[in-house]
């Protein structure tokens, strides 16, 4: 009586690949190098992009806290051995710690603190204050909040014309403290044909993006489909081999898929990283080593590198399907007649 | 039953007085390859019947068609028309799965180039074909050491095929062939690409295994000793069987075999 031959468990067609990319490792590894080049292509468009962003963002941030230290000394004179007041209105913004760390770094032994509102800031040099404590100290007051833009204004001044105080405060800082006399913005606000400028070139950057993204995803399928396909070829004999023994065509099917998925999987981890690597050493060469260091965002770079290893793996599946119905669909004895 | 099947019947009854039971069956089998606008008409309907137990060569020039009826009573190919009944079923109602149990089971393949799985020791080689019909992996490594013992290669039970001659590599088709007890084993010119005390040491390898395992072996061959050793020799040519005697019958002095 003739009966269905079973399906066997995964783990046989998976040790039955692990032996095979072993034996044939030269080319598996050429089959993986193709998937590493898309995935690092994809991976380097990705990265140089964000560093472009970060290193942008960190250049501005440095010009800003050159400015306002500029201004910060032009009143105040030399920092060392200095004690300063700080007036913290609100949570801190990027440029508003640059500047207290440059502060700190011009030589100021100590901050006298006073929060109204903001996420508590943990400072080495800082000592909780009141106002009038700092106010008796007769020490420069730093007016920091929540905001871009920093102003300076001779605040104090006003309400007590013995103390020559700088002030440095944002505007939301100055809204917090009501009363106040207003200072003048430094920071000139973008006209709207220029803020609308901005976002249309945000348009066509990211459609690049994605195009780019796209092509270099489709080279990776091409490739990882011709190579599957050659290694299909070179495999006619030993499918239908596999085939008398009483393989099931599910059985070839699975070979082909997990061997893609695993090559993917290498070559993606390795495209990825050597992808990252590259675009940062670039940037590293063009920018200096300082700059990108200190800007470089880990979490937006890390979902990339996870994207593209999935990218790699999922596009090596997807380039597995020829191949792998073709292989499972063939008649053995045609398998078997195949000399190559 | 058609004029044709009743016609093979009586040719075989003739010779078979013992009534052996019928393992393989025949009917009318044709085969056309189609390549574009060509066809190749590579079997124009030959009928035969193998017997449990027996040895029979399959002798044909090349492009005789001798391949493609190997291939159809292996399984391994659907005739274009006929049918190909083994073990009285017919092998055009099974589905892929069925035909995998088949050739899992019931058939033990030998190559003329041994095509064992380079990537795998002869250990795995022997044992790959015991983890497909689902034997846990312990008991198939057992068998599959004896089988490798049966064949004289208890040595090399761990070695690449790469790594060994010729006929040892033979040697683990033969065992793989064995791997499941099939009944039937089919050899395409197993001694083709060996030399002659190699290939006279595999067909004392596979007479032994018909006497012990009442195995029925089917081969195609041009090996003179291997014709001599059969029970039966079957002449196909230009896609017809032209010829089925016993080798008493044969004068293996004839040009034909020269």
């Amino acid at each position: 009586m003739i009966r269905k031959q079973v399906r066997l468990p995964l783990s046989v067609a998976f040790g039955v690949v692990l032996q095979g990319i072993r034996i044939r490792l030269g080319r598996s590894v050429v089959t993986m190098l193709g998937v590493a080049l898309g995935v690092a292509f994809l991976m380097s468009i990705l990265s140089a992009n964000m560093l472009r962003r970060s290193v942008s963002g960190e250049t501005a941030l440095r010009y800003e806290n050159q400015r306002m230290m500029g201004f910060f000394k032009a009143e105040t004179g030399t920092l060392r051995d200095k004690t300063l007041g700080v007036w913290q209105t609100g949570d801190l913004s990027e440029i508003e710690k640059r500047v207290l760390g440059s502060v700190l770094a011009e030589g100021a032994t100590q901050l006298l603190w006073h929060r109204t509102a903001g996420t508590p800031v943990v400072l080495a040099k800082a000592k909780t204050a009141t106002l009038p404590e700092i106010s008796a100290k007769n020490v420069t007051l730093i007016v920091v909040g929540n905001g871009k833009s920093f102003v300076t204004s001779d605040l104090l001044e006003a309400s007590d014309p013995n103390r020559k105080n700088l002030v440095i405060y944002t505007r939301k800082a100055l809204a917090a403290t009501a009363g106040a006399p207003s200072g003048v913005t430094l920071e000139r606000e973008l006209r709207p044909d220029e803020v609308e400028r901005a976002a249309r070139e945000a348009g066509v950057e990211k459609v690049r993006t994605v195009w780019i993204v796209v092509i270099s995803l489709l080279v990776t399928l091409i490739g990882i489909t011709n190579a599957l396909l050659m290694s299909v070829t070179e495999r006619f004999r030993e499918i239908g081999t596999m085939k008398c023994l009483g393989a099931l065509s599910s059985f070839i099917r699975q070979i082909f898929f997990i061997e893609s998925a695993l090559i993917g999987f290498v070559g993606g981890v390795s495209g990825a990283l050597f992808g990252l690597i590259f675009s940062t050493l670039i940037y590293m060469g063009t920018y200096g080593v300082g700059l990108v260091a200190g800007s470089l965002q880990m979490l937006p770079l890390l979902i990339a590198l996870m994207g593209c290893i999935v990218g790699g793996v999922v596009c090596s599946i997807l380039a597995a399907i020829y191949p792998a119905t073709f292989a499972s669909r063939m008649v053995p004895a045609t398998a078997l007649r195949t000399n190559i | 039953m058609n004029a044709t099947e009743t016609q093979i019947s009586e040719l075989f009854r003739a010779e078979d007085p013992l009534k052996r039971k019928c393992v393989i069956r025949a009917v009318d089998v044709k085969k056309i390859y189609r390549t574009g606008t060509q066809e190749t008409h590579a079997l124009r309907g030959a009928s035969l019947e193998i017997y449990r137990g027996e040895y029979l060569s399959i002798m044909g020039p090349s492009g005789s068609g001798k391949s493609t009826l190997f291939n159809m009573i292996g399984g391994l190919s659907k005739p274009t028309s006929g049918k190909v009944y083994i073990d009285q079923v017919d092998i055009a109602q099974l589905d892929s799965t069925e035909l995998a149990w088949l050739r899992c089971r019931k058939i033990g393949y030998i190559f003329q180039s041994y095509n064992l799985i380079v990537s795998m020791t002869c250990l795995e080689n022997v044992s790959l074909p015991m983890s497909f019909a689902g034997m846990d992996s312990e008991a198939a490594r057992e068998k599959a050491i004896s089988i490798l013992e049966l064949v004289g290669l208890g040595h090399r039970v761990l070695h690449k095929p790469s790594e060994l001659s010729g006929g040892q590599q033979q040697r683990v088709a033969i065992a793989r062939s064995l791997a499941n007890s099939p009944e039937i084993i089919l050899a395409d010119e197993p001694t083709a690409n060996l030399d002659l005390r190699t290939g006279e040491e595999m067909i004392e390898l596979l007479a032994k295994l018909k006497a012990e395992l009442n195995v029925t072996i089917i081969s195609a061959t041009h090996d003179l000793k291997m014709l001599k050793r059969s029970d039966r020799i079957m002449w196909i040519n230009d896609g017809i069987i032209a010829k089925i005697a016993a080798p008493s019958e044969i004068d293996f002095g004839s040009k034909e075999f020269h």
